[in-house]
């Protein structure tokens, strides 16, 4: 998944902001299922589900599987949000790191030499 | 959390844009001076020092080992790749944390004139392997987040 985590964070918290994505993501917390089986208990119009499921994966919430015609979707368990936490720490230690090469250069000044710092 | 299987690799990628107030010659000095590098790389105050080596050119690599409160030895290794003086380095390396590779990346970091001062962008392509992640308590903060954020999605959905 490219980009910053600040736009997987928002892309995860723009997935969970629906009311009926969440009722999706409740059902898919007790087993894979198909998107009749995710429209169902929704009353909603199947375009509509598959248009909240790909919010939902571009989330990193849920990921699919195609076997003959039935699209499968699932959760996909802590992992995910396993993975962003590490890089969350990741970043968030080379920010710390910038913040003292920032001091750095501010105390070594720009005559080229270096200072006290 | 759930548990984690024994052999994995989880990929991503982040970036981070800074402005500094320095020209590139002087950013650059920063990351390519075994000196400078020090001087700022380091983020545990309380860690010992227990190595540090600095082959800047291509081909060459860098390396910081410290010890933990627990005494648990945190190895970076880097080998640099492509370096365009004031411009570019691209290298790769790998975190152990005691004798577990727990990550191997690939960082690009670049760097632009910027009204007097320096845009650098820094941009790091992580797999992490086998569940295993950056030690130390800092990361409970995120943790403790997450694990709210599981528990409301584990709440039955709001009407």
């Amino acid at each position: 998944m490219p980009g910053s985590s600040q736009a997987r964070l928002d892309a995860l918290f723009h997935a969970l902001s629906d009311a009926s994505r969440r009722r999706m993501i409740d059902q898919l917390s007790q087993g894979p299922a198909s998107v009749s089986d995710l429209a169902r208990p929704l009353k909603l119009a199947m375009p509509s589900v598959v248009k909240h499921l790909a919010v939902l994966e571009r989330g990193g919430l849920v990921n699919s599987e195609k076997t003959g015609r039935v699209r499968t979707f699932r959760l996909i368990p802590g992992a995910l949000a396993q993975v962003e936490a590490w890089a969350a720490e990741r970043e968030r230690t080379w920010r710390q790191r910038f913040d003292r090469l920032e001091a750095f250069l501010a105390a070594t000044g720009e005559d080229g030499r270096e200072g006290d710092a | 959390m759930n548990a984690v299987p024994a052999l994995s690799e989880a990929h991503t990628s982040f970036r981070i844009d800074r402005k500094l107030p320095a020209l590139p010659a002087r950013v650059f000095a920063a990351w390519s001076r075994a000196e400078a590098k020090q001087a700022w790389f380091s983020c545990h105050d309380d860690w010992r020092n227990a190595g540090y080596a600095l082959d800047f050119r291509v081909g060459g690599s860098e390396y910081n080992e410290v010890r933990d409160r627990d005494g648990v030895a945190h190895v970076f290794r880097a080998h640099f790749l492509d370096i365009v003086p004031d411009r570019r380095i691209v290298y790769a390396y790998e975190l152990l944390l005691g004798e577990r590779r727990i990550s191997v990346s690939l960082v690009t970091v670049a760097f632009q004139p910027d009204a007097g001062g320096t845009l650098m962008s820094f941009t790091e392509q992580v797999v992490f392997l086998d569940g295993h992640a950056d030690d130390g308590e800092r990361r409970e903060g995120t943790e403790v987040g997450l694990d709210r954020l599981a528990a409301w999605l584990g709440a039955p959905p709001a009407d």
